[in-house]
């Protein structure tokens, strides 16, 4: 069974009175079986301004549902299927969506069964305009504010992010400065470099430091989409504006209102999108696919491409004037081979990222592997050195990374030295000093504890680490009597 | 919109479970909402979907009880049930609901009589929306 299709009917209340309910276009998603429950409840939802998407089955649900969803509205007897399935799909998709569950009149049991499941509120039915709209309301509100603090903390560890990009060779000092540069303004910026060299993370770092931080960051892999589904993928489309648009879909441009949109691989965008990209960009108005409504946009715009664009111009598969647009300020990613002082660095990064989620105990590398690994021309660049990395760490079988740990094509190069070298954290600043990894902990330790008025709960998030471990470096390590007031 | 007087129930049937005898037919506060909240267009336009969406469920439902499957007829009689609790079709939804409860108590007797009078009320909801789309 496909998702539904009833006629469209959005007359706008007249004279209604009740809570200020209104809504500028959230996407409700409505899973009803029946045909005039899902009428009426849509006409009220659209009344108030909510852009509603119906489903009349779990199945319905499980292939269509959107990601720009802000709230679920579900019937709980929904024929063969059970509401309580949605329920618990939307839950493993999408843990912070509330959901709205309707139950027949009377069925009180029923309805905290479904509380306890996670339901955000419940209604009865017959459904009363006014509670909906209100639930509907402060439902989304509560997702605003879940996705408002999911940026910002996101946007708090910022800093952390682009230390984690940042070797300390030239070439990396020389992009920071430059993504400094455009941090506080709307500039387009198009981020110029292979794959795998970190233009995602170039792009989020622009956006975490930047005024639009607290909005969200949506990025778009043009090259991933086939080009007749890019233009409903960035600009949305309305329901029935082509076969298989069952339902009113938010594009990329609405999504990251307030926030910033990338663009990634810009250079495979269809001639007919680049069209209407273009005129997007101009008017700062888009036009969903079918729709004959200018929706405002408010975003800011970050390109990236592995393409020498400036070329593609020249062979006149990307159009100037929106070449021009995108390329105001252009800033190239170094490949891996053209910085191999920051492998070390980027190996101790990987290997801390896979220790705080468990996955092994490894810290060091051996000197053959080491020199192995960075006499490699890493045509993936960061990507595939953190792949490796990874591999590397499985087939370890101790703490040490050793030469026969590498894979097989990366072998070749390695000399014996005499130890197992200590990897330096990308932070470190004096190139010459080792500092011991258990010095570097204990150092992390305290200053957690000091940051945090000794909270071990939020020092071993800071960290990383559980609790429990926490505990047991801290009676391992001499830590001021002031700082572990609130750890014993 | 005016409501015929309708006729007594045969009292040789058992009593059906919550249909009390003078259960309206319409919920005309219900209705009225609908109309004022949308437009007096929509909530035709609503009926019109209720008409055809319920006539072919009744169908179903009649077909399903000759097989005297539980967990279906139930179904069906639920759909029924939503559907009229929506729109304000009260004596309808009352049926539906006690057809539901005595499918899932497996008494069919009681099953085949509310299915009969389901069936005959929604005659009457129906030429009752259809005097009122025509304004009558």
């Amino acid at each position: 069974m496909s998702t539904t299709a009833a006629s469209a009917v959005a007359h706008p209340p007249t004279g209604a009175s009740g809570p200020s309910t209104s809504s500028t276009g959230e996407l409700v998603a409505l899973v009803e079986d029946d045909p005039t429950t899902r009428k009426l409840v849509r006409a009220w939802l659209e009344g108030a301004g909510y852009v509603v998407a119906e489903y009349d089955s779990a199945r319905a649900v499980r292939e269509g549902l959107g990601p720009d969803t802000s709230v679920a509205c579900i019937d709980l007897h929904l024929g063969e299927s059970s509401g309580f399935d949605v329920m618990g799909y939307l839950r493993e998709r999408d843990p912070e969506l509330p959901t709205i569950v309707v139950t027949a009149d009377g069925e009180v049991q029923t309805a905290v069964a479904a509380m306890r499941a996670g339901a955000y509120d419940y209604l009865t039915k017959p459904i009363d305009r006014d509670c909906l709209l209100l639930s509907v309301h402060r439902a989304c509100e509560r997702r605003r504010l879940v996705d408002r603090v999911k940026n910002l903390q996101t946007a708090l560890g910022g800093g952390r992010l682009f230390e984690s990009i940042v070797g300390s060779s030239p070439a990396m000092r020389e992009l920071s400065q430059q993504v400094d540069r455009v941090l506080e303004s709307d500039v387009a910026v198009c981020l110029l470099g292979e794959s795998g060299t970190g233009k995602e993370l170039v792009a989020r770092a622009i956006h975490q430091g930047g005024p639009r931080k607290s909005g969200p960051f949506v990025a778009i892999n043009c090259a991933a989409i086939p080009a007749s589904l890019q233009e409903s993928e960035l600009f949305g489309h309305e329901r029935g504006a082509f076969t298989g648009a069952t339902q009113t879909r938010l594009g990329c441009f609405e999504r990251a209102r307030g926030g910033t949109l990338l663009l990634d691989e810009v250079g495979e965008m269809s001639p007919a999108v680049q069209a209407v990209l273009l005129r997007t960009l101009q008017e700062r108005t888009v036009r969903r696919v079918g729709g004959n409504q200018e929706i405002p946009t408010d975003v800011r715009i970050v390109c990236a491409t592995h393409r020498d664009l400036r070329s593609e111009v020249d062979a006149g598969r990307f159009r100037e004037d929106l070449y021009f647009r995108l390329v105001v300020y252009p800033i190239r990613l170094p490949a891996l081979r053209d910085r191999v002082e920051d492998i070390p660095p980027l190996i101790a990064h990987f290997l801390e990222k896979l220790r705080s989620r468990g996955q092994h105990s490894v810290r060091h590398v051996a000197p053959d592997a080491l020199e192995a690994l960075s006499r490699h021309g890493w045509p993936g660049n960061v990507r595939e050195l953190e792949n490796v990395v990874h591999r590397c760490v499985l087939a370890a079988r101790s703490d040490l990374i050793e030469i026969a740990d590498l894979p097989p094509d990366l072998r070749s190069s390695g000399e014996p030295a005499s130890g197992p070298v200590v990897l330096r954290d990308a932070s470190e600043t004096d190139e010459d000093t080792v500092v011991p990894l258990r010095e570097l902990e204990e150092r992390a330790i305290k200053k957690a504890l000091r940051v945090t008025r000794g909270s071990v709960g939020r020092a071993a998030k800071l960290l990383g680490i559980g609790r429990a471990t926490l505990y047991r470096r801290i009676a391992e390590i001499d830590v001021p009597l002031s700082m572990r007031e609130n750890a014993s | 919109m005016t409501e015929s007087v309708r006729p007594e129930p045969d009292v040789s049937v058992p009593p059906l479970l919550s249909v009390p005898p003078a259960a309206p037919t319409l919920n005309r506060t219900r209705l009225e909402a609908i109309a004022r909240d949308a437009s007096p267009e929509f909530l035709i336009e609503l009926a019109q979907l209720f008409t055809k969406d319920v006539e072919e469920r009744i169908r179903l439902l009649a077909g399903i009880v000759s097989a005297r499957d539980v967990t279906a007829t139930a179904y069906a009689a639920h759909g029924v049930q939503s559907a009229a609790t929506s729109l304000g079709v009260t004596r309808l939804r009352l049926l539906a609901a006690s057809l539901e409860k005595h499918a899932e108590g497996e008494d069919w007797r009681r099953v085949e009589v509310a299915l009969e009078r389901i069936q005959s009320e929604f005659s009457h909801v129906k030429e009752l929306l259809e005097a009122m789309r025509e304004g009558r």
